[in-house]
C-alpha cells in the first residue's frame, strides 16, 4: 500500500483521530486567541486610519480574514469530499461535513461585516454586485451542504451526497475570486496579492495577515472539536468509544 | 457619517459567532457524555445488578 494512503488510514482511525484531536485542540485556540489578540492590536490601536475609507477600514482586520477562511473552508469541504468518495476514507468524510458550519459561519460574517462596512463607505449596505451575490451563493451552498447532510437518516450516505453537492459548487470559487476582474463590480480589486507587490502598506497589511493566521488556527480547532464529537455520536456503540471515556466517566461520578 | 457604530457592530457579529461556534458543539458534546453515561450506568445494573436492590 502507498504509504501516504497508508498514513491517511492509520491517523484516520477514529480512536486515533479522536485522541490526537484531543491533544492538539487546546494548543490550537490558544494559538488562534493569542494570534487574534495580536492582530487586533495592531489592526484597532497601532495601524493608522484610511485615508480614503477613515476608521471604517478597521472592519476589514475580520471581514477579509473572514472572507479568505470562506472560500478556503469550502475547498477543504469539496477536497475531504472527494478524497471520501473516490477512496471511501471515513475521516474524510466526518472532517467534510465538521468544516461545513464553520465555513457557513465565516461566510455570513463575511457578509454582514462586508454590508456594515459598506454602509458608511458606499452609502449602502447591500448591491447585487457580482463579488456580493456569488458570496452570497457560497452561503447558500453551505446551507444546502448542511441541510442536505441532515436530511439523510444513514450518515455514512449522508456525508457522500453532501460531499456531491459540495464538489459541484465548487463551480462558485473562481467566479467570487475572479468577478471583481471579470466584470464591472462595486466591490475593489484585491489588495492582497499571493504572488505579487501588495498595494496596502506594511502598517496595514500584517495585522491583516496575523488575523488571517487566528482565524486559519480557529478554523483548525473548531473542526478538531466538531469532527470529534460527529466521531463520538455516530460510534457510541462501539468499543474503543467506551475504552477512551468510561473510565474518565466512571472516576468522575460520585462514590 | 460616524464609522464607529458599524465597526463596533461588526466586531460584535464577529466575537458572537466565534463564541457560538466554539460554544455550541462544546454543549452538545457534554450532553453526548451525560446521555453515554446514562446508558453505561444502566447497562453495568444490568449486567451485575443494583447493589441497593439486592441487599
Amino acid at each position: 500500500m502507498n504509504p501516504l494512503v497508508k498514513w491517511f488510514h492509520r491517523f484516520g482511525s477514529p480512536p486515533t483521530f479522536y485522541r490526537w484531536a484531543g491533544q492538539a485542540l487546546p494548543w490550537l485556540r490558544g494559538a488562534a486567541l493569542l494570534a487574534g489578540a495580536v492582530g487586533l492590536y495592531f489592526g484597532l490601536i497601532v495601524a493608522p486610519a484610511d485615508y480614503l475609507q477613515g476608521e471604517s477600514v478597521r472592519i476589514l482586520y475580520i471581514h477579509v480574514p473572514s472572507a479568505w477562511m470562506s472560500l478556503f473552508i469550502y475547498l477543504f469541504v469539496a477536497a475531504n469530499a472527494f478524497i471520501a468518495l473516490v477512496w471511501r476514507i471515513r475521516i474524510s468524510e466526518v472532517l467534510s461535513m465538521a468544516a461545513a458550519p464553520v465555513g457557513a459561519m465565516f461566510t455570513a460574517v463575511t457578509l454582514a461585516t462586508g454590508s456594515l462596512w459598506g454602509r458608511p463607505t458606499w452609502g449602502t449596505y447591500w448591491q447585487w454586485d457580482a463579488r456580493l451575490t456569488s458570496e452570497l451563493v457560497l452561503l447558500f451552498l453551505y446551507l444546502g451542504v448542511i441541510a442536505l447532510f441532515h436530511a439523510i437518516e444513514d450518515r455514512r450516505r449522508a456525508a457522500r451526497a453532501a460531499g456531491l453537492l459540495a464538489l459541484v459548487g465548487v463551480v462558485n470559487l473562481p467566479v467570487i475570486h475572479y468577478s471583481v476582474r471579470w466584470w464591472s463590480t462595486l466591490h475593489q480589486g484585491e489588495s492582497v496579492k499571493l504572488f505579487g507587490e501588495s498595494s496596502m502598506h506594511a502598517s496595514m497589511l500584517w495585522p491583516l495577515l496575523v488575523m488571517a493566521l487566528a482565524t486559519k488556527l480557529w478554523f483548525f480547532a473548531s473542526l478538531a472539536s466538531r469532527a470529534r464529537l460527529a466521531l463520538l455520536e455516530a460510534d457510541s456503540d462501539k468499543a474503543w468509544v467506551r475504552d477512551t471515556l468510561q473510565p474518565r466517566v466512571t472516576e468522575a461520578a460520585p462514590a | 457619517m460616524n464609522p464607529w457604530p458599524f465597526v463596533i457592530a461588526s466586531y460584535a457579529v464577529f466575537f458572537t459567532s466565534l463564541a457560538l461556534d466554539a460554544l455550541l458543539p462544546w454543549l452538545r458534546r457534554r450532553r453526548t457524555l451525560v446521555q453515554l453515561e446514562g446508558r453505561w450506568r444502566r447497562e453495568q445494573t444490568r449486567t451485575h445488578g443494583n447493589r441497593e436492590d439486592t441487599r
